[in-house]
């Protein structure tokens, strides 16, 4: 009888370790499944791939454009830094990446003009007391044969 | 049941399991993977604003009148129409050229022509380069004559 007790409760204890196993498991793969939504969601791969295409394209036709010209980006860039180089446009997501020349800037080359000037640039968003970035446009103006990127005030 | 008996039992159990575990957990990367987008592709966007720019710019083959500082739109000045005066005006770049031609007057200028032949011949090739092409009435301005032409218009981007 008593060999009959010690043996119920052993089994009791496996079933539940057995239990706990599943728990554990189902708690690590739900984490794990979250945490890569959770990364795909933040992800900003796609937006520096689009804004640097975009912002390429746009200098592309203010160059075409006979007179003067006060364009605004419509786009709240505040995450990104842009860098408007001889002959690319570089997207990156904080400054210390491009100090660093981290590889997850993304640059589109722009058709370069040889009767109008690009100024080259950094124009990046300013830090708040929180150290956010703050809401910014980027605004391009062509006067005369020069081509001047700069924040929207 | 003794108590490998058990042991055993729940292991044998616990397989099938896993294995519907990894099919589920596959099924919801490949479906969230499914919705990334990587690619965008502007080669259309791209072709047609070069050629906006080609023809409308007043350093392009649009006929430009300096003493006022005016472009006419659709009027081409057939002393702008070479290649030289393309070339002056664009850097030249590896992933896109362009090719115009008047019809009527027979003249044909290039936009980068190593690179235009280069792309055009990775037309058919899967992952290679796209031709746009279009058509305009225009006018074409030699000297103080105007006369009417068929602009047509051939880009090809990487």
């Amino acid at each position: 009888m008593q060999k009959r007790g010690i043996y119920r409760k052993a089994q009791i204890e496996h079933e539940f370790y057995y239990i706990l196993a599943q728990l554990l498991l189902i708690v690590l793969v739900g984490f794990a499944l979250f945490s890569f939504v959770g990364a795909i969601s933040q992800g900003t791969l796609y937006n520096k791939n689009y804004i640097s295409r975009d912002v390429a394209l746009i200098i592309d036709t203010i160059y075409a454009s006979p007179g003067d010209i006060h364009y605004v980006y419509p786009v709240d860039i505040s995450e990104f830094i842009i860098n408007f180089k001889k002959d690319n446009v570089e997207v990156y997501e904080e400054l210390k990446l491009y100090e660093k020349m981290h590889p997850s800037r993304i640059s589109y080359p722009i058709l370069v003009d040889r009767n109008i000037a690009l100024e080259n640039k950094i124009v990046s968003p300013d830090l708040d007391i929180n150290l956010k970035y703050e809401g910014f446009q980027l605004k391009i103006d062509k006067v005369g044969d020069k081509l001047i990127p700069d924040k929207n005030e | 049941m003794n108590k490998k008996a058990i042991i055993s039992f729940n292991v044998m159990n616990f397989i099938p399991k896993i294995i519907f575990l990894v099919v589920v957990v596959l099924s919801i990367v490949f479906i969230v993977k499914s919705f990334v987008v990587t690619d965008i592709d502007i080669r259309s966007a791209e072709a047609y604003v070069l050629i906006n720019r080609i023809i409308y710019s007043p350093y392009g083959i649009a006929y430009y009148d300096k003493s006022i500082d005016r472009v006419y739109p659709g009027i081409i000045d057939l002393a702008n129409f070479n290649t030289q005066r393309l070339e002056k005006a664009i850097v030249p770049v590896e992933h896109i050229a362009a090719k115009l031609s008047l019809v009527n007057q027979g003249k044909r200028i290039f936009y980068n022509e190593g690179t235009y032949n280069n792309l055009y011949s990775m037309l058919n090739v899967e992952g290679g380069s796209k031709e746009i092409t279009n058509e305009l009435y225009v006018l074409v301005k030699d000297g103080d004559k105007l006369k009417s032409d068929i602009l047509h218009m051939s880009v090809v981007v990487k």
